[in-house]
């Protein structure tokens, strides 16, 4: 009985051990990239949800330079037809964000908090 | 009515007067501008309004004007610019029209009241044409120069620029209303 309870708790630990050996060595997720186009006067698409520590990447399609301009938060400064600029998100909350040169083109990023494991 | 204000619609007018005796889908087949027409039409209405702009940035002291001025000098020269590409890829020419005509001359009385006017005068009068101005040259891009652009390469680039025009006409009605931003930008 003994070594029939011994034997279990062998069988138990190295289950444990194994179990260690293969969860992740860090828990943070893998962090995510997306990519924002500015085409025709617009943000596409206009609202994006990401999480703290993802990358978002404004590329400009139109042949008419923009930005992405939160203030206080991030601005991608002139970005001329084909430029891109990319924003590693920290800050968490929601984010409405103009093109500094036209106004009233509008979009939102909301940066959530991290993805639990 | 005042005669600045009259001045001003007289801009807008200049194109719709073209444009409405034209008329729209009835007349298309026999009376609308032909495509080499309609990139005179757009060349013309891109000019005019970077020289208004040019203008402008000259002798407006105000931030939000000059921002305003800048983005229209900068975004009609694009414009211009990726015309005159695409009618060279096209091998279409730019011919003068009715339109073309109406613009022009239309632009030869505006600019001469910008001339004359200063300070916020100046300001009002040319924040009030640019509103009139982008309003009548959306109208004009939807309801005659698409519909009657043949080349489908042409009538695209039309489409594609009507979220500028649009734009522009949205940015100057907020100057007008005097809701601009006060950053500066690089």
């Amino acid at each position: 009985m003994l070594r029939q309870i011994t034997s279990a708790a062998i069988v138990v630990a190295l289950a444990a051990l194994s179990s260690l050996s293969s969860a992740p060595a860090d828990s943070k997720p893998a962090a995510k990239t997306y990519t924002v186009f500015i085409r025709g006067f617009q943000f596409v698409p206009q609202r994006l949800e990401v999480e703290a520590g993802d990358t978002v990447i404004w590329q400009n399609e139109d042949i008419v330079p923009h930005t992405a301009t939160a203030k206080k938060v991030f601005d991608s400064k002139k970005l001329d037809q084909g430029q891109s600029w990319s924003y590693v998100a920290t800050k968490k909350g929601s984010h409405p964000y103009i093109c500094f040169f036209h106004p009233t083109m509008a979009g939102e990023l909301v940066i959530n908090e991290t993805r639990a494991k | 009515m005042t005669k600045t204000r009259i001045l001003s619609v007289a801009a807008a007018a200049a194109l719709l007067a073209g444009t409405l005796t034209i008329g729209t889908r009835a007349a298309k087949a026999t009376d609308g501008p032909t495509d080499p027409q309609i990139v005179g039409i757009v060349l013309a209405a891109d000019q005019i309004d970077i020289d208004y702009g040019k203008i402008a940035l000259a002798k407006s002291k105000n931030k939000a004007v000059r921002e305003f001025a800048q983005r229209m000098v900068t975004d009609h020269s694009a414009v211009q610019n990726s015309v005159i590409g695409l009618a060279s890829k096209l091998g279409v020419t730019a011919e003068d029209s009715a339109i073309s005509g109406s613009l022009k001359s239309g632009a030869r009385d505006i600019t001469a009241k910008l001339n004359t006017l200063k300070g916020k005068e100046f300001d009002k009068f040319y924040i009030d044409n640019e509103v009139g101005y982008h309003k009548a040259v959306t109208d004009a891009v939807a309801g005659v120069l698409i519909p009657n652009a043949q080349n489908a390469e042409l009538k695209s680039a039309l489409e594609g620029a009507q979220p500028l025009f649009l734009k522009h006409l949205e940015h100057a009605r907020m100057v007008q209303a005097g809701g601009e931003g006060k950053m500066s930008h690089n």
